[in-house]
């Protein structure tokens, strides 16, 4: 293949780009130093190219029979017999070494194939999770956007207006900013988000000079260390590479006369957040994909008022002004699901599957999963039954269904505390024997619950994530539920959970620290174990003459068609007892300047038809109805709750401290997420917003929250 | 040179090195070994090294080998011939593309692309994702993204050729 100048200035350009992106870099680096302390160079290459090697070594181990029967024979012995019998010996040895080799080789080329075949499973499992999400972004796309218009179509016949576009971006705003200014300083290239305040670290003109040629001698080699090469400064740590997290495309602003009505699933898990703390205790970098804004806000608790009577929930709601954007408003919905008290608790059935693969070992793996597990087992009692499967090397029960009597407690935290990290991964039929266990034992009336506690490698006997995410949706089906929680670091298979949560009647934390563990395991165990309503889903219907535009902070992978709001055969999120959910909506009232919806142009040959806008007799006060859909735990059939909000909004000054608080944990996600509108806002602004809420943390979560603001602000 | 000392070569070569074995063999995953396979080489060769001579080069010509060799024991014609490899080596010379730095540049140049060409770099590159997932994330054709990536590593190039002869 031969390349002109051009092609290869572009391949250069992409290798660059590509080797910047990588972020395995410094595991690459590891295994270089492996590979250097192992010994002679290591046959990479040779190993694939089987048949060629084995002829090679086949060869050489004949050289080496050949070798031995002529040192035998120049030793011109005098005992015929016996250099016979040593040549003999001589090539019986090269067979049995070429026989050893041989076995050595086909081991080695299984090996081989294992690992491409694990590759080839990991890419499958990141494929369908890229699929399914394209999928839900265009059902998401023909609902907000122009409906029936083939994109590609459209493209294609704008080919020429879309490449003159380009060009022009390329020539004007390109050339604009490209040359002015070469003489910055050279700075630390950090892809993704980067929070950092860094300045840039100017380097030395000697600095640089160093790194040209290696020319300092010492006997033997190079002195390094003298003069001859830089050494790049170790950048900040990266999330590791195989954490995987869905993108993420937050909605936009929309028109209520056009889009009057805006439907979502609720969201109550606090994954992301936990997540989020771990990033930036760390000092590393937070993906803007790992941020789900929703469970930023969810991970606080506040102070919503009980559901009347037996309601499964109270729904409140508040309209103030909005903290960062002058004119706008900001409607918080405040969801309450009703609590179950340690007494009215039902009898649980909890089945725990337990990942203890060599990857597991680490302080913040295993041992707090055995921590955190022991917690549970103290909330349990006699009337509870606990029963343990992990899956590894070795796979099984390690603890068959046990009543939590005095001396059944005993037991389980025996074999909690014998259970060991070590072997690979094989999950074997892991996840299904858990949910055959908790069938046997199923209680009805009661809660019957796997909890899969794993690091985040999921290979538990399933590996295509549609698959896993239907099974537990079926076993949901039949009230067994799942809970995931996710520990330590490196492996977070983010996006699966979130999928086992979002699709599959499931709910999972990440538990980054005992005091994480105490929340999930202890403080919020009823709203962990008891399911209170599945499917639950949020309509708001907007007033056109009170709002302009709207939109929706967060639920970023929760949007629902309007029409899937009344359709329940359509899948939602679950909450459980005492859980709070809480979303918010930025509002431009009606009569203020819009925000641009999402870049759509004004139509050349239709005039948008006008919409009469009939709402009551009387101009209404309302601004908007939300309507609130769930279904029992058993049920299959919806019930409905309305409520309106009306009236003048507060001044966010004078909302609740909870309504500052929120929207200050609010503020926080946009921020990392890099939306626009809050990338002018500093971290103390939003320490200041967050910090009346301070008055109520009972269990200093908030107190906790403005120390991560406060990491933000020293990076 | 001591073993610690080695270590800090191969963290100081690898970012560099890797870009230049991709461009060779076209392929991370094959790179990557090839890197690595060299790095033990020339560090069984140490003390065969004229250190009149830099480092990187020494070590790109270590790669060139590896690559020639692993492309005759596979029975494949080797996939660029010797004149594109000259001009690649002069490339990366000229680029200064053999020094850390180069990707601190890169970073500058990709700071000042139009937000549509960045973000078309940052999703196809950084995110990793293939053309048609990435072309669904942006909510744009994949043929356009496809022009919108090629214009961007155009204005790179040039940025790069600038940035270098500024240096220079």
């Amino acid at each position: 293949m031969k390349l002109n100048q051009e092609q290869i200035e572009d391949r250069l350009v992409d290798a660059l780009l590509r080797q910047q992106s990588s972020t395995a870099g410094e595991q690459a680096i590891q295994k270089i130093e492996s590979a250097l302390d192992a010994g002679p160079p290591s046959a990479i290459f040779s190993a694939s190219s089987s048949w060629r090697t084995r002829l090679g070594i086949i060869a050489a181990c004949v050289m080496i029979g050949l070798l031995a029967v002529g040192i035998d024979s120049g030793l011109k012995s005098q005992k015929a017999s016996e250099k016979l019998a040593d040549s003999k010996a001589a090539r019986q040895q090269a067979e049995q070494a070429k026989k050893d080799h041989s076995a050595e080789l086909a081991a080695l080329d299984q090996s081989i194939r294992d690992q491409a075949d694990k590759v080839e499973e990991h890419r499958k499992v990141l494929a369908t999770i890229v699929r399914t999400k394209g999928i839900i972004y265009k059902g998401q796309d023909s609902f907000y956007g122009p409906s029936g218009v083939d994109e590609d179509n459209e493209t294609a016949q704008n080919g020429n207006r879309e490449e003159a576009i380009i060009q022009l971006e390329s020539n004007l705003a390109y050339s604009e900013q490209l040359w002015k200014s070469d003489q910055e300083p050279l700075m630390t290239y950090a892809s993704g988000l980067d929070l950092s305040t860094e300045k840039p670290t100017p380097v030395e003109p000697a600095a640089k000079e160093r790194n040209i040629v290696g020319t300092a001698v010492a006997p033997g080699g190079i002195d390094i260390a003298g003069s001859a090469f830089s050494i790049r400064k170790p950048a900040r740590a990266e999330p590791t590479h195989a954490e995987r997290y869905s993108p993420l495309v937050d909605p936009s602003w929309k028109r209520s006369s056009d889009y009057p009505l805006s439907t979502f699933s609720i969201d109550v898990d606090n994954a992301s957040y936990s997540n989020i703390r771990r990033f930036i205790r760390d000092g590393q970098k937070i993906p803007a994909d790992a941020v789900r804004i929703e469970e930023c806000i969810n991970a606080f608790d506040y102070n919503n008022p009980q559901p009347a009577g037996d309601k499964a929930f109270s729904v409140n709601t508040t309209l103030a002004t909005c903290p960062w954007n002058e004119g706008h408003l900001l409607v918080k919905v405040g969801i309450k699901a009703r609590e179950v008290s340690k007494e009215q608790r039902p009898v649980s059935n909890l089945v725990f599957l337990i990942d203890v693969s060599g990857s597991m070992q680490e302080a913040n793996k295993l041992p707090l999963v055995k921590e955190s597990l022991k917690l549970l087992l103290h909330q349990l009692d006699e009337r509870d039954s606990v029963s343990y499967v992990v899956y590894a090397g070795s796979q099984g029960v390690v603890l068959p269904p046990t009543k939590l009597t005095e001396s059944g407690r005993a037991t389980a935290l025996e074999a909690l505390g014998k259970l060991e990290a070590g072997g690979s991964t094989n999950g074997g039929a892991g996840i299904q024997r858990a949910y055959q266990i908790a069938k046997k034992m199923f209680i009805k009336g009661g809660v019957n619950r796997v909890i899969l506690a794993t690091d985040g490698d999921f290979n538990v006997g399933i590996t295509d994530p549609s698959q896993l995410v239907q099974l537990v949706k079926e076993r949901a089906a039949d009230n067994i539920y799942l809970s995931v929680l996710g520990f330590g670091t490196g492996n977070l298979n983010d996006s699966l959970m979130e999928s086992i949560s979002k699709d599959g009647n499931g709910n999972h934390y990440y538990i980054d620290s005992i005091r994480e563990g105490r929340k999930v395991l202890l403080q919020r165990l009823s709203g962990t174990l008891i399911t209170i309503a599945k499917d639950v889903k949020i309509q708001i219907e907007f007033n056109p003459r009170k709002v302009g535009s709207y939109r929706l902070i967060g639920y970023a992978n929760r949007q629902l068609r309007d029409e899937d709001f009344n359709n329940d055969k359509v899948d939602a999120g679950d909450i459980g007892a005492g859980h709070t959910v809480t979303a918010f909506y930025e509002i431009a009232p009606a009569d203020m300047a819009q925000p641009n919806g999402g870049g759509v142009d004004a139509l050349k040959y239709l005039q948008p038809a006008e919409k009469p806008i009939v709402t009551h007799a009387e101009p209404s006060n309302e601004w908007l109805t939300l309507k609130l859909r769930h279904k029992s735990p058993e049920g299959d059939i919806s019930s409905l709750q309305e409520s309106v909000v009306e009236g003048p909004a507060a001044r966010w000054q004078d909302a609740d401290s909870d309504f500052s608080f929120a929207s200050a944990v609010a503020l926080f996600g946009m921020k990392l997420r890099g939306m626009d509108e809050a990338k002018s806002i500093t971290w103390p602004q939003i320490r200041e917003l967050a910090t009346p809420g301070l008055k109520t943390d009972l269990h200093e979560d908030r107190a906790e929250f403005i120390g991560l603001l406060e990491a933000l602000e020293k990076r | 040179m001591t073993r610690e000392d080695f270590s800090l070569l191969v963290r100081d070569n690898h970012g560099t090195l890797m870009a230049y074995a991709s461009m060779i063999t076209g392929d991370a995953s094959k790179a990557g070994d090839i890197v690595q396979d060299s790095f033990v080489v020339a560090w069984h060769n140490i003390g065969k090294f004229d250190v009149t001579r830099d480092v990187a080069s020494w070590l790109r010509g270590i790669v060139r080998n590896k690559w020639r060799d692993v492309c005759r024991r596979a029975g494949r014609e080797i996939s660029m011939d010797e004149e594109s490899l000259a001009a690649i080596e002069e490339t990366v010379t000229e680029w200064q593309a053999d020094r850390p730095e180069i990707f601190d540049r890169l970073a500058q140049c990709r700071e000042r692309l139009p937000a549509a060409f960045a973000e078309s770099i940052r999703i196809s590159y950084d995110e990793n994702l293939n053309s048609d997932e990435a072309a669904i994330q942006l909510g744009i054709s994949g043929a356009t993204l496809r022009k919108r990536l090629e214009r961007a590593r155009v204005a790179l190039r040039l940025c790069l050729q600038q940035k270098t002869s500024n240096q220079s």
